[in-house]
């Protein structure tokens, strides 16, 4: 009883010590006054030793909550941890699985599709403060179909009507980049492959810019494109002990995924650097090759921005000339091009033109179209065209039977 | 040439071509502030459409965005195939033809009109409107011998078309219903069509395929019809009705009722390509661009209800309309836009 303390509202002098959860307070025993609170926890020791319980754990937040939900809330929470998220992502992860729970769509969904539920909610997050997250690795985490993440994304993003920018390519960049296990020698990783990482992520980041810029990283997905970048990048800082190295290999030995398209977007930037390596004139007498214009990257990425100019007309006025000449169809030289500055001795190769890869390749064959028939919708229709997809009685009974014999054969159990 | 610019800027509200940063500084800091776009929510259509899409065996491509679960190489055979199509179609001669066919459209619907007696105010507008593009083509016919030109006049002054693309976009699928108005045996169909498959364990309707027009049909026990795979409204009507002799033969007493386009869709390549990233980031309250899931650009217009599928090597794929008229006009109005996006 504390000394000679009164309560400001009636009086009393019946002051009682009532704890709120871990908050000690001094309420009047008559009216109900809390006349004092107490810290949130009673001394600072208890702090230190960790005994102190969150708003999260205690029994407060729980109490409106569905057992579905709390389970999804704390897999929200989890999956934030597991990605070493800041604090603040995972409240806004959790506010927006809040916020999605609201909605019919989502509460009556399946199990499946909350779970997928919570990981968009985290990539959201993720997006919205360029975080580096790919919906690969949300849907490797979450053992999700990435059909079904992907149906639940373009949902959650519309009824939520949220605005998420793009993946971060820069930033996809470094952390995947960091991932490479190319750093420091160890006995699966030989001293000669052993890489700076700095230099590393530079190159490789100059490697991704040039790639964007000549349509190799418009609507395709960024990881194939950014492993190929690795390992250009990778194999210029030290070209005479690694040209022998594959990408198979290398992805191997950094133990990091390959991804199928990989190889592929590594011949598209191969063909990039070539006909940048043409524009050269220290390198033009190397008769350089997919192999050999490795050694040279450093060179191209110094000068990329004019040689890509000078080494790829711009596609669309080739195509607008193609489409002012229907009748020739053969590929004219371009006479007296301005846009050469260097002096030429002999003049050199057409520029190829910059379009995206599927403008480029030939079509695989051609589709013949049909003449359009002059159709009103109103013909009349013959008996004949219709009777031939009639059975006559005879095919009918031909095909009850062998139905009935098929179903038969299916219903004999096996013999031990 | 510089006059022409000018006025492409001053005229088109979409074009901040002046204002464009590098695309590298957009890509790589997208530094633009969240603001929040509701969206409209998703119409029963996209719903049914998507229901089609999972039971129909008819090759159509792009007609939904179901291609996310393929890896980048299906996706680009994918896309390799519709260039090859679309290649072909795009010839000069193909494209004679489609205008001559158009010209004949306002005749074919007025022959329609008079067949169905209770057509609705609707469709008499869209008649009107049909008439003065006739007009308007048949005059200016004599004048040029250039490409075959839509003249399709925008509804809203906020998107004048500066010019014509020059550009018709072609049908490729055409998905209509119709009711054939009594109940239906699917087994004594399935049993004794030859062109049918029936697996009511799967799908609770007999599927049959006719070969002129090639198509497929969805066919109900409550006499609905669901016919898909049609290259024109008309020859989707000319099979649907195929469709009900066919059941008319078995010993249906069918009727023909309540014929209804419910989706076309439409390609076409405007033969530049076009910087998708930038599109989204100017476009963001209407595009949806995820290279993750979809190698398109997935632009909602809201006047007319089309989605458009935008790619990369510019090909365009329309889907979600109900009258010819919608893909033109859509495509119209897409056209300056992506056209700004060409110089980038």
């Amino acid at each position: 009883m504390p000394n000679g303390s009164r309560c400001p509202d009636c009086g009393s002098s019946e002051l009682v010590e009532d704890s709120h959860y871990s908050q000690s307070q001094l309420v009047c025993s008559d009216c109900g006054c809390v006349v004092t609170e107490g810290v949130l926890t009673t001394t600072f020791s208890d702090e230190g030793n960790l005994r102190e319980v969150t708003y999260s754990r205690s029994t407060g937040e729980n109490e409106q909550v569905s057992r579905s939900q709390q389970r999804d809330l704390r897999r929200v929470r989890d999956l934030c941890r597991i990605l070493k998220l800041p604090l603040t992502f995972e409240e806004t992860a959790v506010s927006y699985y809040q916020k999605a729970y609201q909605l019919s769509g989502i509460r009556a969904a399946r199990l499946q599709k909350k779970e997928v539920v919570v990981g968009c909610c985290v990539l959201i997050t993720c997006r919205q403060h360029n975080w580096p997250l790919t919906m690969g690795a949300i849907c490797t985490l979450l053992y999700a179909d990435l059909d079904v993440f992907s149906s639940t994304y373009m949902q959650i993003v519309k009824l939520l009507g949220l605005d998420v920018p793009s993946l971060c390519l820069a930033d996809l960049v470094k952390s995947y980049c960091s991932s490479f296990k190319l750093f420091q020698a160890s006995p699966s990783m030989p001293a000669k492959y052993v890489e700076d990482k700095d230099k590393m992520l530079s190159r490789t980041l100059l490697l991704v810019e040039l790639a964007n810029e000549t349509w190799l990283v418009t609507g395709r997905h960024p990881l194939p494109i950014i492993t190929a970048a690795t390992f250009l990048a990778w194999q210029s800082l030290r070209p005479s002990d690694r040209l022998t190295c594959s990408l198979a290999r290398f992805c191997k030995l950094a133990n990091v995924d390959l991804p199928y398209p990989a190889a592929s977007r590594l011949q598209e930037l191969l063909a990039v650097l070539l006909q940048m390596a043409s524009q050269l004139a220290w390198l033009q007498v190397l008769r350089l090759d997919k192999r050999s214009v490795v050694k040279h990257i450093g060179d191209l990425l110094q000068h990329r921005h004019m040689l890509v100019r000078m080494a790829f007309q711009d596609g669309t006025a080739e195509v607008e000339t193609k489409q002012q000449q229907p009748q020739g169809r053969g590929q004219q030289e371009e006479v007296g091009d301005s846009t050469f500055d260097l002096p030429k001795r002999k003049r050199p190769a057409s520029p190829a033109l910059l379009l995206p890869p599927c403008m480029l390749k030939p079509p695989k064959r051609t589709h013949t179209m049909p003449p359009d028939s002059v159709v009103t919708g109103d013909e009349d229709i013959s008996d004949s065209e219709i009777e031939q997809y009639l059975r006559t009685p005879q095919e009918v009974r031909d095909f009850e039977r062998a139905q009935a014999a098929s179903r038969a054969a299916m219903s004999v159990p096996n013999p031990p | 040439m510089e006059e022409d610019m000018y006025v492409d800027i001053f005229l088109d509200p979409y074009t901040f071509q002046d204002d464009f940063p590098p695309a590298t500084s957009q890509l790589f800091s997208p530094g633009a502030p969240l603001d929040v776009h509701p969206l409209n929510p998703s119409n029963p259509e996209t719903v049914f459409h998507s229901h089609l899409g999972a039971v129909k065996k008819a090759p159509s491509d792009f007609s939904s965005v179901d291609l996310s679960f393929l890896p980048d190489e299906l996706t680009q055979e994918n896309k390799d195939r519709t260039v090859t199509g679309n290649k072909v179609t795009n010839e000069e001669s193909f494209r004679t033809q489609d205008w001559q066919s158009q010209l004949q459209l306002p005749d074919e619907q007025g022959s329609g009109l008079n067949l169905n007696s209770n057509s609705s105010p609707d469709t008499q507008s869209c008649l009107c409107s049909h008439d003065a593009d006739s007009n308007q083509l048949s005059s200016e016919t004599p004048n040029s011998n250039a490409l075959p030109v839509v003249l399709i006049s925008s509804m809203t002054p906020m998107n004048p078309v500066t010019e014509c693309s020059g550009i018709v976009p072609q049908l490729q699928n055409v998905v209509s219903t119709a009711n054939l108005a009594c109940k239906l045996d699917l087994r004594k169909i399935a049993l004794n069509a030859k062109n049918t498959e029936y697996n009511p364990k799967r799908f609770a309707a007999v599927i049959m395929r006719i070969r002129e027009p090639r198509t497929t049909a969805l066919i109900f026990s409550s006499g609905k019809v669901v016919c898909t795979g049609a290259k024109s409204e008309d020859e989707s009507r000319l099979a649907a009705r195929k469709y009900a002799r066919v059941v008319q033969k078995l010993g249906f007493p069918v009727r023909f009722f309540n014929f209804k386009i419910q989706n076309m869709v439409a390609s076409c390549d405007v033969k530049f390509p076009i910087r998708l990233e930038i599109l989204a980031l100017t476009h963001r309250q209407f595009s949806s661009y995820e290279p993750e899931l979809f190698p398109g650009l997935i632009y909602k217009m809201v006047k007319p209800q089309v989605v458009l599928l935008i790619f990369a090597s510019g090909k365009v794929v329309l889907t979600g309309a109900k009258e010819r008229s919608e893909i033109y006009e859509a495509f119209e109005n897409m056209y300056p836009i992506l056209e700004s996006f060409k110089k980038v």
